[in-house]
C-alpha cells in the first residue's frame, strides 16, 4: 500500500512539472498577440463608447483574426464610464490577459488616471479622442491619434476667423478641463486670425438647463462658440432653438453629438447650420474610408459616428505599430516603433510628432437642412510644446 | 428688460418640475422618514415610458397617467418589497434605495439604449410667444400653470382633509394616532404611492426644460430636489413649492448674471437656511 502511495505520488510531480510544458508545447507556435480595448460601455459615455468599440473591431476583423501569422485576440472591458473601473480593467487586461497595447478609453478623467499606469506598467496606451494637455506632458506610453483637446478646436478658431471672416465670438464651456481646453484652441485660432473674444461662460459640468447661459449671450458677437459634451448637447440645442436665437453657432469640437450621422437628429433645427471640426467623417475622401464605412454599415447597420472612426484609426495603429515593431519586440521597442509611425488612414497621412500626439486631416463640417455633416474645409494642426506651453500652427 | 423677464419665467417654469419633485420626497421624509435616494430615478423611470407612450399615442395627457402610474408602481413595489421592514434603520434605506438607483439606470439603458429620449410636446404646445429679442415657449407656459393648479390641490389635501390631517399628525405623533386606533400603514403606502407619481409625472413634463431625458437625469434632479426639501422644509407643499420656486429663479438669475456662480446657488441657498432656519422656510415644527 505503501508502495502505491509513493508510485502515486512521484506520478503527480511529474505531471505536475511536465503536464503544462507539454500542454503549451504546441500551443506556444499559437500563442495570440492581445490587443485590449477600454470603452464606456455603460454609464453616460455609453453610445459614444460603444462607437469606438465597434469602429475599433472594424479594423480587428480586417486583419482576418490573424497578426504576424499568429491569432489575434481582441479583448474588451466595459469602464462603466467610471475612473475606479477602468483602473480595475486596465489591470486586468495587463496583468491576466497580458495584452501588448491598450486602444481607449474615452473619459477624460479615465485616460488621466490611465496614463500613469501605463507608463508603470510600460504598456503603450491609445487614446481614441484627444488628450488633455497633462496627460501629453506626462505620461510618456500615452498617444493620441486625434490630437490634443486645444489642437481639436484650433482649427475651428482658424476658420471663424479666415473663411467665416468673424470678428467677435461670445464662448460658452462646460467648465471641466476639457471644456477649458477645447475652448482655448478655438480662442488661440481665432486671434491668431485677428478675432477677439468678448464674452466667456462657463457652465456647470452636466447642467441640463443652458437657458441662463444662452439668455446672457452678448448679441454683439458675430458667432456663440459653445462645447457642450454628451447629453449637454440635447440641452443646449433644443435650448438654443427654443429661445430663436439668431446666431452662427460654432462649436470647437462636436461633442461627440453634433456631426454623429446616428444621433444629431434629435439636437433639434437648432443643430442646423452649425459648424465644427469632427475627429472623423465618413464622408472625408482618404484612403479606405470607403472600405470602412461600408464594413461599418454591413455590419452594425449606420454609418460610423466620428467616435467609430477614431476607434478604427486607433486600432489600426496600434496594429501597424505591431506589424512593425515585429514578434519578440520589447514594449520599449514597441513604444519606439509607434511613435515614428507614419502610415495613411482614414484620416489621411497621419504620424506622431515627439509628444506622441498625432498630425492628421481634420474636418471642419457644416451641419445642413438634412443634418449631413458636409465637409466644408480641412486643416493640419500642428502641436509642439515650447517652454511648457502647446503652441499650435496649421501645416501649409 | 428681456433678459431679466426671459430669466425668471425659465426659472419659475424649471422651479415648477422641482417642486413636483420635491413635494413627494418631502411628505416621504417628513411621513415616514424614509431618505429615499431613488425618488430621482423615479422621475427618470416616469419620463422614459411617459414620452413614449405619449409619442405613440399622440397625447401628452396619456403619456403624463402612464408615466406617473409606472412610476407609482415601481415606488409600490420598493416601498412593499424593500423599504417596509427598514422604516427605522436609515442606514439600509439609503443602501437599498441608492442600489434602485443603479438598478433602474441600467434597466433602462439596456431597454432604451443610451441616447437621450427627446420630450413630447404636442403641436398645438409648440409654439412660442416673443418677449423682446426672445422666445418663450408655450410649453413652459403650460409647466407653470400645472405648478400653479396642482400646488393647491395639493395644499387643500394637506391641509383640509382627513386624510391630510391623518398624514399631519403621522409626522407629529405616530405613536398617538396608534393609540387612537389609526392605522398609518395605508397612509404611508398612499404617500410613497402618490410621491412616486409625482416623481413619474414631473418627469413627463419636465422633459422639456431639461432638454430631454438622459440615464442621469435622475441623480442630478435628486440632488436639487434635496436642496429644495431644505430650503421650504419638510413634510409641507407650500414649503416645497417656494423652495422650488426661490431655487428655480435664482439659479436661473444667478446663471444669467453670474454664471460662474451658478452651480453653487442651490446649495448655498441650502446652507444659509440650514444655518438660520434648520426647520426650513415654511417647513413643519415639532408639534
Amino acid at each position: 500500500m505503501r508502495q502505491f502511495v509513493k508510485w502515486q505520488a512521484l506520478l503527480f510531480v511529474v505531471l505536475a512539472v511536465f503536464l503544462p510544458a507539454l500542454l503549451s508545447g504546441p500551443a506556444r507556435g499559437a500563442e495570440s498577440i492581445k490587443i485590449g480595448g477600454l470603452f464606456e460601455l455603460t454609464g453616460f459615455l455609453a453610445p459614444i463608447g460603444k462607437d469606438a468599440q465597434q469602429g475599433a473591431q472594424i479594423a480587428i476583423d480586417q486583419e482576418g483574426g490573424k497578426l504576424l501569422g499568429r491569432p489575434l485576440e481582441f479583448i474588451t472591458e466595459d469602464t462603466a464610464t467610471d475612473v475606479a473601473t477602468t483602473m480595475d480593467k486596465a489591470r486586468k487586461l495587463v496583468e491576466v490577459n497580458k495584452v501588448k497595447i491598450i486602444v481607449g478609453p474615452i473619459w477624460g478623467e479615465s485616460t488621466g488616471a490611465l496614463g500613469g499606469y501605463g507608463d508603470k506598467v510600460q504598456v503603450p496606451l491609445i487614446g481614441v479622442v484627444p488628450l488633455n494637455l497633462t496627460t501629453i506632458l506626462q505620461n510618456k506610453w500615452s498617444f493620441s491619434t486625434v490630437g490634443t483637446d486645444e489642437s481639436t478646436g484650433y482649427p475651428m478658431g482658424v476658420y471663424a476667423g479666415e473663411k467665416l471672416g468673424f470678428k467677435t465670438a461670445s464662448t460658452i464651456g462646460s467648465d471641466f478641463e476639457a471644456g477649458h481646453e477645447f475652448i482655448g484652441g478655438f480662442v488661440q485660432g481665432f486671434q491668431s486670425k485677428g478675432g477677439k473674444i468678448i464674452q466667456q461662460q462657463w457652465s456647470p459640468p452636466g447642467t441640463n438647463n443652458m437657458m441662463p447661459f444662452l439668455i446672457a449671450v452678448n448679441s454683439q458677437a458675430d458667432c456663440l462658440v459653445p462645447w457642450w459634451p454628451g447629453g449637454e448637447s440635447f440641452a443646449g440645442f433644443k435650448q438654443l432653438n427654443e429661445l430663436k436665437l439668431k446666431m452662427a453657432i460654432l462649436e470647437p469640437e462636436d461633442g461627440g453629438i453634433l456631426a454623429n450621422p446616428v444621433a444629431n437628429k434629435g439636437l433639434g433645427a437648432g443643430a442646423i447650420g452649425a459648424y465644427a471640426p469632427v475627429l472623423y467623417s465618413h464622408l472625408a475622401n482618404t484612403p479606405g474610408n470607403k472600405e470602412f464605412v461600408a464594413a461599418y454599415q454591413k455590419k452594425y447597420n449606420v454609418l460610423p459616428s466620428p467616435l467609430a472612426g477614431c476607434g478604427y484609426i486607433s486600432a489600426k495603429m496600434a496594429i501597424e505599430g505591431l506589424k512593425k515593431a515585429g514578434l519578440d519586440a520589447s514594449s520599449s521597442k514597441l513604444k519606439d516603433v509607434l511613435t515614428n509611425l507614419k502610415m495613411e488612414t482614414i484620416h489621411g497621412p497621419t504620424s506622431f510628432n515627439k509628444w506622441r500626439v498625432a498630425i492628421y486631416t481634420a474636418p471642419i463640417v457644416k451641419i445642413d437642412e438634412n443634418y449631413v455633416p458636409q465637409i466644408v474645409g480641412e486643416y493640419r494642426t500642428k502641436t509642439d510644446v515650447v517652454n511648457g506651453k502647446f503652441v499650435y500652427s496649421i501645416e501649409k | 428688460m428681456d433678459v431679466i423677464a426671459i430669466s425668471v419665467l425659465s426659472g419659475l417654469s424649471y422651479g415648477v418640475v422641482l417642486f413636483l419633485v420635491a413635494a413627494g420626497l418631502s411628505f416621504v421624509l417628513g411621513l415616514m422618514g424614509i431618505v429615499n435616494i431613488a425618488h430621482g430615478a423615479l422621475v427618470m423611470t416616469g419620463a422614459y415610458v411617459g414620452i413614449h407612450v405619449a409619442k405613440a399615442s399622440g397625447s401628452l395627457i396619456l403619456g403624463g397617467l402612464a408615466g406617473a402610474l409606472l412610476a407609482g408602481l415601481v415606488g409600490l413595489i420598493i416601498e412593499r418589497g424593500f423599504l417596509r421592514n427598514l422604516y427605522k434603520f436609515q442606514l439600509e434605506q439609503i443602501l437599498v434605495t441608492f442600489g434602485f438607483v443603479y438598478i433602474l439606470a441600467n434597466l433602462h439603458l439596456w431597454v432604451y439604449g443610451a441616447w437621450p429620449l427627446d420630450a413630447f410636446v404636442p403641436p398645438v404646445l409648440s409654439g412660442s410667444v416673443a418677449i423682446g429679442r426672445f422666445s418663450f415657449s408655450v410649453f413652459r407656459i403650460l409647466i407653470m400653470c400645472i405648478g400653479a393648479v396642482l400646488c393647491p390641490i395639493l395644499w387643500w389635501i394637506q391641509d383640509r382633509t382627513r386624510i391630510g390631517a391623518v398624514i399631519r399628525a403621522g409626522m407629529d405623533d405616530p405613536d398617538m394616532l396608534a393609540v387612537m386606533g389609526i392605522n398609518l400603514r395605508p397612509v404611508n403606502i398612499a404617500v410613497f404611492f402618490t410621491a412616486a407619481c409625482l416623481a413619474g409625472f414631473a418627469g413627463v413634463i419636465g422633459a422639456f426644460p431639461l432638454g430631454g431625458v438622459t440615464i442621469g437625469l435622475g441623480q442630478e434632479m435628486m440632488f436639487l430636489a434635496v436642496a429644495v426639501v431644505v430650503v421650504g422644509g419638510v413634510g409641507s407643499i407650500q414649503g416645497a413649492f417656494a423652495g422650488a420656486l426661490i431655487i428655480g429663479v435664482f439659479s436661473s438669475v444667478a446663471g444669467t448674471y453670474l454664471p460662474a456662480a451658478a452651480i453653487f446657488v442651490p446649495y448655498f441657498l441650502m446652507v444659509i437656511i440650514l444655518i438660520f432656519r434648520p426647520q426650513g422656510l415654511l417647513g413643519r415644527t415639532e408639534a
